[in-house]
């Protein structure tokens, strides 16, 4: 009796559930999707310790959702802390943190190697390709210089633990955020290329996390210290000046650039830490200015967690760090919502097409 | 994930580890704990008469199982779901009927043992080899005479000591060794006598080591495009060293009372093996602990009175590094609790007429002071004084057996440092009633019931972890209900006895770890409803000879739902690692100087995280193992030799996603008495 009780509450959340994705998928505007047969890649970062880091492929135009397809090409899951994921040419170039590698896949997501620096592990965090090379963070306080044809890593030492990086004219920038320092760092390192030497470093706001190009300029988002009181930030650096000016928006949580236009997430929490609705601001970066609120139709992004942008849509994802996340994919043009979906993984982070 | 939710993460799996390890003191009676009511030999593990379900191992079940740590035998209990996370130095605790390990009062030598930063005492601290019987009373404690403290909680855990053997004889001396897989060698040595008429003496000490490296299948493994499916890794940084010492006196007063005293220095240093993470092994954490336990108790029983005063005082340290290159500056954390503690308890027994009626009222109270120092930058360095009264009132008769009881609790904390900006928690004070009723329906025939009304009181870590502590937690409350009955029939020389027991639960409040994007929260937020039913039975046949035959054998079945958000996508699914199903049979021969035993346990699917899909699903197991023992008269000397086979058939399971437990491990034992 127990037992059918409890799996008919099963079957009726399961339901509910369908019934509420299949809702979402009404709100699809047939017209405004650019025809694409092509595959996006959602990669969920797992939980922290549990190796369930994975990547869900969808399809919008059959608007087919697939989880475990890295698992059944590969016989092994994808490890632990899936941080990043970069399209480089026909790969697709995952950095799984805890796991210390970067796993290389085909677009049907068979692996094809493995990529680590030849002397000790490291925990890579983020991806970034430029100059026919592919650059990686690691948290330990190196930057990675991946050639993709030999899959070879050099190192170079920047800042304490760096997260995002960019490539622009010839120099990388990481942000070297200092995470795990009882007062977090607070500057950019400016590395090289051609030399592969670390040349200087820019001074932000506290525990710099993204890096985004825009327009030409550098877009930094940072944390803040919550331990000394110093809040979330999104600057943007001068490349040639290297003049750091604050952008001013409130808790913001999240940046990606599409074109000229950056995307701003903005959350916060109210009193008892319960976490607003994500919002998404657009910032003209050419000109330098807001360009108002992006979501047009009204669409509520509970508990929002990352931003993301591809050629054809931008990404706002949610998560309550314990369960499976959702998607949301807006269409640029006009800020409605394409679709939603459940991303069958925890904390869905980053969409790459 | 983010930096802060990494941080977390480590925290919890930190304090989880590092959480204070005291040692199981002897000394408390047995007939402080009711054993006179306990049936005899013959019985089950259940008391029958009790008002609350009730489990009971003695030191005969203790020896014929062959098991080494509580744990292994807290697993094979009706309703008790123990978590462990792999190996001799893995955190194992205990959770009864879903509440959560931090609602199981542990009672060692009569006094409450709080392990105040983390809330749940780790199971491995206590020592089997100088424990004599362990007790658990589901609900609310059926023994009045019990500590003030352990009324407020969702159930209580009571580990008893060897009785010591002081009679006329000289000393008595026990020498003996261990030898386990994985290198593991555990020298011990015990020497108890009489000081003087009337009292005695004992001094213990053990030394156990392990290299910890067993090995675990590791899930299927990818390197570049081959796939290598099943490799065998061994557990890498797992290495164990525990010593523990204990020096225990027990005396009877010329004026009828008796005075028992203990002092415990445990002293260990192991490696934490840490999570197995695909790809990658680089275990880079360590941690010490020294641990000074001293108390002393007097009791007497006199005319319709019985009274019992006690203090303790505990010191624990720990001390834990990690050295991994993501940090900065490798981690060397200190921490100090400092407990000092005083305990009544005062009972009058008032006889009502003949066939044995009696009233029963016990008044006990809990007196403790505890403080933790971290060198941590923003610990406040928090002090807890905590007082728990509880008032009881039993009427017993022939067939009835009815209690009514409240405890009330009252917490003051407050901060060491004069820092005027540090806060500390507001008082708190809840009252915690309870009633619980047993009734002989026929011949054997045990009806039973109770309702009860606890709590636990937020740790300090909940409170006062840098940044992830929040002060204004109220407690986390657990109410309880259940009903049953136990059967029990003699059929000649042999035995059955059964229990059914069914049981709705509710907590409310409940303590989580609440993330956001830049630090985690805790809050009080959840709320889990449980239902569940614990059945056993068990059979006792004299053979042949002296030789006897046991069979026992119980089944749990819970049902424990996550009501804490509505529009949650977990809303009405199984909490964590929680099996719908799960049971234990034990199988054992013996005669009074040899023993034959099987057990087996057997745990159902659940889930590591609380969707219960198929993504989240761990698989069911069965653990069975095997232990002998027998004992060899050598002229003056007792020979004990004792052998165990564990996960005989190298199950590869796990409790705790990515802590795999040990496969099939084999351990001897040689003692010599003299």
């Amino acid at each position: 009796m127990k037992r059918i009780s409890f799996i008919g509450k099963l079957l009726l959340v399961a339901a509910a559930g369908m019934f509420a994705l299949s809702c979402d998928k009404g709100n699809r505007d047939e017209d405004s999707v650019v025809s694409l047969d092509r595959a996006f890649f959602i990669l969920n970062e797992g939980s922290y310790l549990k190796n369930n880091a994975s990547v869900t492929r969808y399809n919008p135009e059959t608007k087919r959702v697939e989880s475990g397809v890295f698992e059944e090409q590969n016989g092994a899951g994808l490890g632990d802390t899936g941080q990043d994921v970069l399209a480089v040419g026909d790969e697709l170039y995952i950095s799984v943190n805890v796991s210390q590698h970067i796993r290389v896949t085909d677009r049907n997501l068979k692996s094809k190697a493995v990529i680590s620096p030849a002397d000790a592990p490291l925990s890579p965090r983020y991806l970034c390709q430029g100059g026919g090379k592919v650059y990686v963070t690691y948290y330990e306080g190196f930057l990675g210089e991946i050639d993709p044809a030999t899959r070879a890593v050099r190192t170079v030492a920047v800042g304490p633990n760096p997260d995002g990086v960019v490539y622009a004219n010839g120099k990388i920038y990481t942000a070297d955020s200092g995470g795990y320092l009882d007062v977090p760092n607070t500057s950019l390192s400016v590395v090289d290329a051609s030399s592969f030497t670390r040349t200087g470093s820019i001074t932000v706001n506290s525990n710099p996390t993204s890096l985004v190009l825009c327009a030409g300029a550098l877009f930094v988002y940072s944390y803040g210290s919550y331990k000394e009181g110093i809040p979330a930030k999104l600057q943007r650096v001068d490349l040639s000046t290297q003049q750091v000016t604050d952008i001013d928006y409130d808790s913001v949580s999240g940046i990606a650039a599409r074109g000229d236009m950056l995307y701003v997430l903005c959350g916060g929490y109210d009193e008892q830490w319960n976490p607003l609705p994500g919002r998404i601001y657009k910032y003209d970066a050419a000109r330098g200015q807001k360009a108002g609120e992006f979501v047009t139709d009204g669409t509520v992004i509970a508990n929002a967690y990352k931003i993301c942008a591809t050629e054809h849509f931008i990404w706002a994802t949610a998560s309550d760090y314990t369960n499976n996340g959702d998607v949301y994919a807006f269409n640029p043009a006009d800020g409605k919502l394409v679709a939603k979906l459940d991303s069958k993984g925890v904390n869905p982070s980053i969409i790459v097409e | 994930m983010t930096a802060s939710g990494i941080e977390l993460a480590i925290l919890l799996t930190v304090s989880a580890v590092r959480g204070t390890c005291v040692d199981a003191q002897p000394s408390e009676r047995a007939d402080t704990l009711g054993a006179a009511r306990v049936s005899d030999t013959r019985g089950g593990r259940s008391r029958l008469d009790s008002g609350v379900p009730t489990l009971r191992v003695g030191s005969a079940a203790l020896e014929r199982s062959g098991a080494r740590d509580l744990a292994e035998v807290l697993r094979t209990l009706p309703g008790l779901n123990v978590k462990d996370y792999g190996g001799i130095g893995g955190l194992k605790t205990v959770s009864v009927r879903g509440l959560g390990a931090a609602h199981t009062a542990l009672c060692s030598d009569g006094f409450l043992l709080t392990d105040i930063q983390q809330g749940a005492m780790d199971l491995s601290a206590f020592d089997l080899d100088d424990t004599g019987s362990i007790d658990v009373e589901i609900g609310t404690p059926d023994e009045l005479f019990s500590p003030a403290g352990s009324f407020p909680a969702g159930s209580a855990l009571r580990i008893s000591p060897k009785a010591l053997d002081f009679g006329d004889g000289p000393l008595k001396t026990s020498a003996g060794i261990g030898w386990g897989s994985f290198n593991s060698w555990k020298p011990r040595v015990r020497v108890e006598g009489r000081l003087a008429p009337g009292w005695g003496v004992s001094a213990r000490a053990s030394w156990l080591r392990s290299d910890g490296d067993y090995p675990f299948h590791d899930a299927k493994v990818i390197s570049g495009g081959a796939s290598s499916a099943g490799n065998t890794l061994r557990r890498e940084g797992a290495d164990v060293s525990v010593l523990k010492t204990g020096l225990r006196l027990e005396g009877n007063t010329r004026r009828g009372g008796t005075l028992t005293a203990g002092a415990d220095w445990t002293s260990s240093e192991r490696g934490l093996p840490g999570a197995v993470i695909y790809y990658t092994q680089n275990p880079t954490e360590r941690l010490w602990d020294r641990d000074l336990s001293l108390r002393s108790a007097y009791e007497r029983t006199a005319g319709g009175w019985r009274f019992r005063a006690g203090g303790f005082f505990r010191q624990h340290f720990t001390r834990y590094t990690n050295d991994d290159a993501l940090y900065p500056t490798p981690l060397d954390d200190r921490y100090l609790q400092r407990h000092l503690g005083a305990s009544g308890i005062v009972q009058r027994g008032i006889p009502l007429g003949p066939a044995g009626r009696e009233l029963r009222l016990a008044l006990a109270q809990d007196l403790s002071f505890a403080s933790l120092a971290a060198d941590m930058m923003a610990c406040p360095d928090p002090q807890r004084l905590s007082s728990v009264s509880a008032l009881n009132l039993q009427y017993r008769s022939e067939r009835l057996t009815a209690t009514a009881g409240v405890a009330a609790t009252y917490v003051h904390e407050q901060s060491r440092k004069p820092d005027a900006s540090v806060q500390t928690a507001p008082d708190r004070s809840r009252l915690s009633p309870s009633a619980s009723l047993s009734w002989l329906a026929a011949k054997g025939l045990h009806l039973r019931a109770f309702i009860k009304d606890g709590f636990r009181v937020p740790t300090f870590n909940d409170l006062y972890y840098d940044h992830f502590g929040t002060i204004h937690l109220v407690p986390e409350k657990a109410f309880q209900t259940g009903a049953g009955a136990a059967w029990q029939v003699d059929a000649g020389a042999a035995r059955l006895s059964f229990t059914a027991d069914a049981y709705y639960n509710r907590v409310r409040d409940k303590i989580i770890a609440v993330p956001t994007l830049f630090v985690w929260h805790m809050r009080n937020l959840g709320r889990v409803d449980m239902k569940g039913a614990d059945l056993s039975a068990s059979a006792f046949v004299p053979l042949w000879g002296k030789y006897a035959f046991r069979a026992e054998a119980n089944w749990s079945v819970l049902d424990a739902v996550d009501l804490s958000k509505p529009e949650a996508k977990n809303y009405g699914y199984q909490i964590e690692y929680t099996p719908f199903n799960s049971g234990a049979a034990c199988l054992s021969l013996s005669s009074r100087t040899a023993s034959l035993s099987y057990t087996l346990c057997a745990v159902g699917r659940r889930w590591y995280l609380p969707q219960n899909i198929a993504a989240n699903e761990m698989p069911a197991y069965f653990d069975h193992s095997l232990a002998v023992r027998k004992d060899f008269r050598v002229h003056a000397a007792l020979l004990s030799l004792a052998a165990e086979a564990l996960n005989l058939t190298d199950v590869n399971y796990e409790i705790v996603r990515s802590y795999p437990m040990p496969g099939r491990q084999f351990r001897l034992s040689l003692q010599i008495t003299i």
